[in-house]
């Protein structure tokens, strides 16, 4: 590697974060501790029923009964070296004061907007942009929804969780837990116990959701930890198309993340999830940054049904996460399409979980790890054909690019075939950008750094191409961001 | 459906754990396991918080298997304790304490995930007494590798009654000069400094609890040297029989090959009565020195109540060439762990293996290659064939350290499933800390195609006919590289045997 190609990947590496700032608005916050009155004010606070109270308590004693147990129950299997958060250090409600539900951006906090501006992704411009409804999670409570009327015309609901639980119990208390019961794992236990809120979609039977349905999560007050709850249900033929995108400002301690989103899908519905992930990753010492730890998990419960994940994740100091479908009609599809990019003293412990239990369902599995810095990256996941799942099939392809000599990209799929029918193929492979990959560019006088670039999103390209058309322009962008540095 | 909960299994290897000071120590290992290494990165609490190792290792230290052995071991005595040699007294006890240390593994830790090991160890196995080893001269010819071990010239043949060297039975040609073929109780007074260091030397008792069990019980150990430029002519036949009913034999061999060397060592473990239940515990370790060859085979066809839990350990200190072939053919549990250590720029190892598993058998295979060094290759291909209600394991990792740049590490598991109730678990891993490598892996898992199955039928092939033939064919990979023609003609003959059987 030439010596500028190695300034230039260290340059890289070395790259500040570049949406760091703190939006000062007014909020309400818990002081820090967690016991079972704080999940009692949480409960109060949002003024919800006594089954989801008590749905919560269940969760907390769980939850409790995990802590006790100490590292025993604590997920320690995961390639991620980091101190276990104190949970009792971590506030667990913060609702912006202002929580009206606006009609026009005018009443918007001017802060609120501005903090959009900064991210390059203004409210204004996405309120423009056709066919984009947004529900807005600022700290935790929905301050803004979007295009609501339009969808309430064809019977989809897209609300914040509170709302929900307010306008459409019924149908919480149906689905809530039916994906990733509170005993699911340690961080699923803490979110169910004091999530703030999250969204909410209903796609009635037969309807295809008219526009591409978005939020955008922040995480914004000191020292409060974001625990999201989102629920999407897809009735019988449905079609929804998700789309979820962070970023976080600069702070000093580690932030904790832990949310859930489950999705049902029933019989003929087709449910595809989008995320771009870019929190705050700490600093080149790796100080600060995000713990994302998050439980995704999608029910493909009538026959075929379809759900697919699409991410690309950059940010966070820790990523722990691996959105999973579980096959249970017959003829269901999964699918799972993965960047992830780390850089400095990041470390990533993503993949997916493919749970084949009917009969020719089938899975794609498609992930491209990109390790650069001192980072480490690392795939795992599960394909399991269950014993009834005749005639199952999965495809999983795990690439590896490191980009300078410090870092690490590791592969550790777990395959678990039940039936002889199942057709199941694993390929994996690490490599770095190849030299004659960059002579080539530069023969045609295409500079180093373009040519990284170039490579990079060519690796990458695969699965981006999965991503919304609305996203794909941002998710890029994103990338390129990443991958510039100071060097253009 | 959780991932399985452990950190403690050395998948948790980051650079800077990695100081590797005088060749492969293993303390770097241990150091990285440790939950203390956990965490330190923010120099923060740790993960968990305030827990001893025993605390949360999801081991068990008071299993009935660890407390007969602690029993035994204390009703050794001086000469037993002693064994082959004075120097076995402080290896032999270091062992047991690490064994008792570390417990008997349970499916929640990760290494042990798909075997259910503690059910098995916990039958009433008994440690055997010399009384055990009496197996007469026809019992002992019939359970040793026909067509080879009783050829005569063919090769040379150490065998081992429950651990111990039968002389009656073992026959050894003339071998190059300084060279040695035999037990370490028989090797000659020259040799004593090659053996007190290389013994227990590769093995990681310190994490692998049946190797360390296995040390502690060894009475003596299969001995192959080779000084300097010596090349073996014949192979060499390690036949490891087991004489008594429940008794678990704690079998060693141990290979060095000194600098251009070349040799072949086959391994078989076998009851010498079929009937008689058996626990096997079967330490190999390999040195291999610069400009060596060494290849090794491992061939397990021990019966349907055999229970095997194999720890293979090569260790390439120069840059030469290492190859091992597992051939696995019957057996109630059988687990195999292999792992090559390539200590030095352009190792060469291979690891091959062929597995044929049917009834209630239960195979588990995990292979770890460690590059540590520059510009070395592996190459790893595994095939499996499961029938009837069998269930099949592979865990093979890669692991890619810091330094071992332009490393080529390819790995491949293929397996077929044959009935309903068969079950395949594959993990293939790959851990990589250098950028300039070519490593690769594949896993798949299916049935036989039914485009081929239908093109031979069409040609007037019975379906039986037509799946040996095709399940012949996925086995060739394999078997066409056992040189030894007697020994690929045995192999080639009990997969017709069990193929046709199944069929």
């Amino acid at each position: 590697m030439s010596t500028a190609e190695t300034e230039y990947l260290s340059d890289i590496a070395d790259q500040e974060y570049a949406y760091g700032f703190v939006t000062d608005i007014d909020a309400e916050t818990l002081p820090p501790g967690l016991s079972e009155d704080t999940v009692r004010f949480i409960s109060a606070k949002k003024n919800e029923p006594e089954w989801l109270l008590e749905w919560r308590l269940a969760a907390f004693r769980h939850f409790m009964k995990l802590l006790e147990a100490g590292s025993e129950a604590y997920p320690q299997w995961a390639h991620l070296r980091y101190a276990m958060p104190n949970f009792q250090d971590i506030s667990y409600y913060s609702a912006p004061k202002q929580k009206a539900q606006y009609e026009s951006l005018d009443e918007v906090d001017p802060k609120l907007l501005e903090t959009f501006e900064r991210l390059g992704i203004p409210l204004a411009e996405q309120k423009r942009l056709a066919g984009v409804a947004f529900d807005v999670v600022m700290d935790s409570v929905s301050v803004a929804t979007t295009f609501k009327e339009e969808l309430s015309k064809v019977g989809v609901v897209f609300c914040s969780f509170g709302e929900a639980v307010q306008e459409h119990p019924e149908l919480v208390r149906k689905y809530l837990g039916s994906v990733i019961p509170h005993t699911d794992n340690f961080y699923a236990a803490l979110n169910s116990a004091v999530f703030s809120d999250g969204s909410f979609v209903y796609i009635p039977a037969g309807v295809r959701c008219p526009m591409e349905l978005s939020t955008y999560f922040r995480i914004n007050e000191r020292g409060t930890g974001q625990f999201e709850r989102t629920l999407i249900i897809a009735e019988k033929g449905a079609y929804v198309s998700y789309m979820e995108g962070c970023t976080a400002p600069q702070r000093d301690e580690n932030q904790l993340h832990a949310a859930c989103v489950e999705i049902y899908a029933h019989e003929d519905s087709e449910v595809k999830y989008a995320t771009v992930q870019n929190w705050y990753p700490g600093d080149e010492n790796g100080v600060g940054g995000v713990y994302n730890f998050v439980t995704k998990r999608a029910l493909a419960a009538g026959d075929r049904a379809k759900v697919s994940w699409t991410q690309l994740e950059t940010g966070s100091a820790i990523t722990w996460k691996y959105p999973s479908v579980i096959l249970k009609g017959d003829d269901t599809v999964g699918e799972f399409y993965s960047v992830a990019f780390t850089k400095g003293k990041q470390q990533a412990d993503t993949g997916t979980k493919m749970i084949h239990l009917g009969r020719r369902s089938s899975s794609t599995i498609i992930s491209k790890g990109i390790s650069g810095g001192e980072s480490q990256n690392a795939y795992r996941g599960l394909v399991r054909i269950g014993p009834r799942a005749e005639g199952a099939r999965n495809f999983s392809q795990c690439d590896s690019l490191l980009l300078t000599d410090r870092c690490g990209a590791h592969t550790f799929p777990y395959i678990e075939i039940q039936n002889p029918s199942g057709q199941v193929e694993h390929e994996a492979t690490t490599s770095k950008i190849g030299e004659d990959q960059m002579f080539y560019c530069a023969q045609r006088g295409i500079p180093e750094g373009e040519a990284v670039k170039l490579i990079v999103n060519g690796f990458a390209k695969e699965v981006m191409a999965k991503l919304p058309m609305e996203f794909a322009v941002e998710a890029q962008k994103l990338l390129a961001i990443e991958l510039e540095g100071s060097v253009g | 459906m959780n991932f399985p909960t452990s950190a403690s299994e050395g998948s948790f290897e980051h650079p800077e754990a990695q100081t590797l000071t005088g060749g492969y120590a293993h303390a770097a290992h241990a150091a990285a396991d440790t939950p203390a290494a956990v965490g330190s990165q923010t120099g923060a609490r740790l993960v968990p918080p305030a827990a001893t190792a025993s605390a949360w290792l999801p081991e068990r230290t008071d299993a009935p298997l660890l407390k007969r052995a602690a029993e035994a071991f204390a009703a050794m005595d001086g000469t037993a304790l002693n064994g082959a040699f004075d120097h076995l007294k402080t290896l032999r006890r270091t062992a047991l304490a690490h064994a008792l240390r570390l417990g008997l593994p349970t499916r929640r830790s990760e290494a042990w995930k798909y075997t259910p090991i503690e059910r098995l160890a916990d039958r009433a196995w008994r440690f055997p007494m010399p009384a055990d080893a009496t197996a007469s001269p026809d019992d002992v010819a019939a359970a040793l590798l026909p067509g080879v071990c009783d050829v005569p010239d063919l090769a040379d043949v150490v065998v081992l009654v429950n651990g111990r060297f039968d002389a009656d039975h073992s026959h050894i040609g003339t071998l190059p000069d300084g060279a040695f073929v035999g037990a370490i109780s028989t090797a000659p007074e020259a040799l004593q400094p090659v053996i007190e260091q290389a013994l227990g030397s590769r093995t990681r008792m310190d994490t692998e609890m049946f190797s360390a069990l296995s040390t502690a019980f060894m009475p003596d150990a299969a001995f192959v040297y080779l000084p300097e430029g010596a090349a073996l002519t014949r192979p060499v036949a390690v036949v490891h029989l087991a004489s008594g009913d429940s008794v678990i034999v704690s079998t060693r061999t141990l290979i060095v090959a000194e600098t251009n060397a070349s040799a072949t060592v086959i391994e078989r473990a076998a009851a010498v009565d079929r009937t008689h239940a058996t626990f096997f515990l079967p330490v190999t370790e390999i040195v291999v020195a610069e400009g060596a060859s060494v290849k090794h085979l491992r061939v397990q066809d021990a019966g349907e109540r055999v229970v095997e839990v194999s720890n293979t350990e090569a260790y390439q200190s120069g840059p030469s060439v290492f190859d091992t072939l597992t051939v696995g053919l019957s057996g109630a549990t059988v687990r195999n762990n292999l792992r090559i250590h390539p200590d030095a720029e352009h190792c060469e190892s291979h690891l091959r293996g062929l597995f044929v598993a049917g009834g209630q058998m239960h195979l588990d295979n995990a292979t770890f290659v460690d590059h540590a060094m520059p510009n070395c290759d592996s190459n790893e291909l595994y095939k499996t064939l499961l029938d009837g209600q069998a269930k099949g394991v592979f865990n093979g990792r890669i692991l890619v350290r810091k330094d071992a740049q332009k490393t080529n590490a390819y790995q491949s598991s293929r397996a077929i499933l044959l009935s309903e109730g068969a079950e395949m678990n594959s993990k293939p891993e790959l851990e990589i800390y250098a950028d300039d490598v070519k490593c690769s892996h594949g896993a798949a898992t299916g049935r036989l195609d039914d485009t081929a199955m239908f093109y031979l039928r069409q040609r007037g092939l019975t379906t039986a006919q037509a799946r040996a033939l095709l399940l012949l064919a996925f086995a060739r990979d394999v078997t066409d590289t056992i040189a030894l023609e007697p020994l690929r003609d045995w192999v080639d003959g009990r997969l017709q045997d069990l193929l046709h059987a199944e069929g």
